[in-house]
């Protein structure tokens, strides 16, 4: 080996993400003895210096933002919007039952939440509405979402059993509240 | 390290074919051997510091302040194997042509075996 600083190993780790602060390397004994050889199989004395990995931690807590809109909707006043962070694998992480306060055409709201890092999907739905979920991914603290628009605003009609669907049960509410003054059967807000 | 330069001493033919024998004691840390005195050149091998960030995939590098005379060496690396865990290791700019010998029986619990030997000549 010629003399001078010389690089001789790469080596790869990957970081656990909830790591952070100083992780010492450690230059050891064990699987391998340390030591050093010449040519002719003489041990060298060496000296030997550790190092160590400073790990930047990721945030503890990712935001996501953007607006909400409810389809049809031509109310006033606050109404719960319900929001569940899920992993990458669909797993709820938390809800946040949010109150958002409605007013004017065409009915945007903006909505904020803090949810984990590893959060990859964020959905939406109201109490009357199908449950709209979209990428949230907020590896880079934030992500955006909007809930609104032809494609993503939330659809109503679950008005019967909230189980996010649309069928006949919701159908029989509807109809037995057919212009009436009855909030459960309310989708668009307009009283009755 | 030694055993294993010898054993490539004796496949090149640098050395004749002796009777088995073997060391009468232990060895244990004389890799370590006396320090230099003052003023001589002081033979380091290390493992550089870095900065990386969780959740994400880094290098490190192990390095020689080398006196010229090397032709192996051996080396265990520690860390914390529930803050990293060891994804390989590959030969560096100046040991292009060496061979690297990496123990990972124990990656996980974060200790990791190198030995490292340049070819003769």
């Amino acid at each position: 080996m010629a003399s001078g600083t010389r690089e001789l190993v790469l080596i790869d780790f990957q970081i656990a993400p909830e790591t952070s602060g100083v992780v010492p390397l450690t230059l050891n004994d064990a699987p391998v003895v340390r030591e050093v050889s010449d040519t002719a199989a003489n041990t060298l004395s060496s000296a030997y210096e550790n190092g160590a990995v400073d790990v930047v931690g990721l945030p503890v807590s990712g935001m996501i933002y953007g607006q909400v809109q409810l389809q049809g909707f031509t109310g006033t006043g606050p109404r719960t919007v319900q929001f569940v962070a899920s992993d990458s694998a669909g797993v709820g992480l938390q809800t946040n039952d949010v109150s958002l306060t409605f007013a004017g055409s065409p009915n945007l709201v903006d909505y904020t939440l803090t949810v984990p890092t590893n959060t990859a999907y964020v959905s939406a739905k109201t109490v009357w509405s199908l449950r709209r979920r979209q990428a949230g991914d907020v590896v880079g603290g934030v992500a955006t979402n909007n809930f609104s628009g032809t494609t993503g605003q939330l659809l109503g009609g679950d008005i019967s059993q909230n189980n996010n669907l649309v069928n006949t049960a919701d159908y029989t509410v509807l109809k037995g509240n057919w212009l009436k003054g009855t909030a459960g059967a309310d989708i668009t807000g307009m009283g009755w | 390290m030694t055993d294993w330069v010898q054993a490539g001493r004796y496949a090149v033919g640098l050395d004749p074919m002796t009777i088995v024998g073997g060391p009468t004691a232990g060895h244990l840390l004389t890799a370590l051997g006396p320090l230099p005195a003052g003023g001589e050149s002081l033979r380091v091998l290390r493992v550089l510091s870095t900065n990386l960030s969780a959740g994400q995939t880094g290098t490190t590098c192990l390095q020689m302040d080398s006196l010229g005379d090397e032709t192996a060496l051996g080396t265990s690396l520690s860390f914390d194997g529930t803050a990293l865990r060891f994804l390989s290791a590959r030969l560096g700019a100046d040991a292009a042509t060496a061979t690297l010998n990496v123990n990972t029986n124990e990656a996980a619990a974060g200790r990791v075996g190198l030995l490292l030997s340049l070819p003769f000549g």
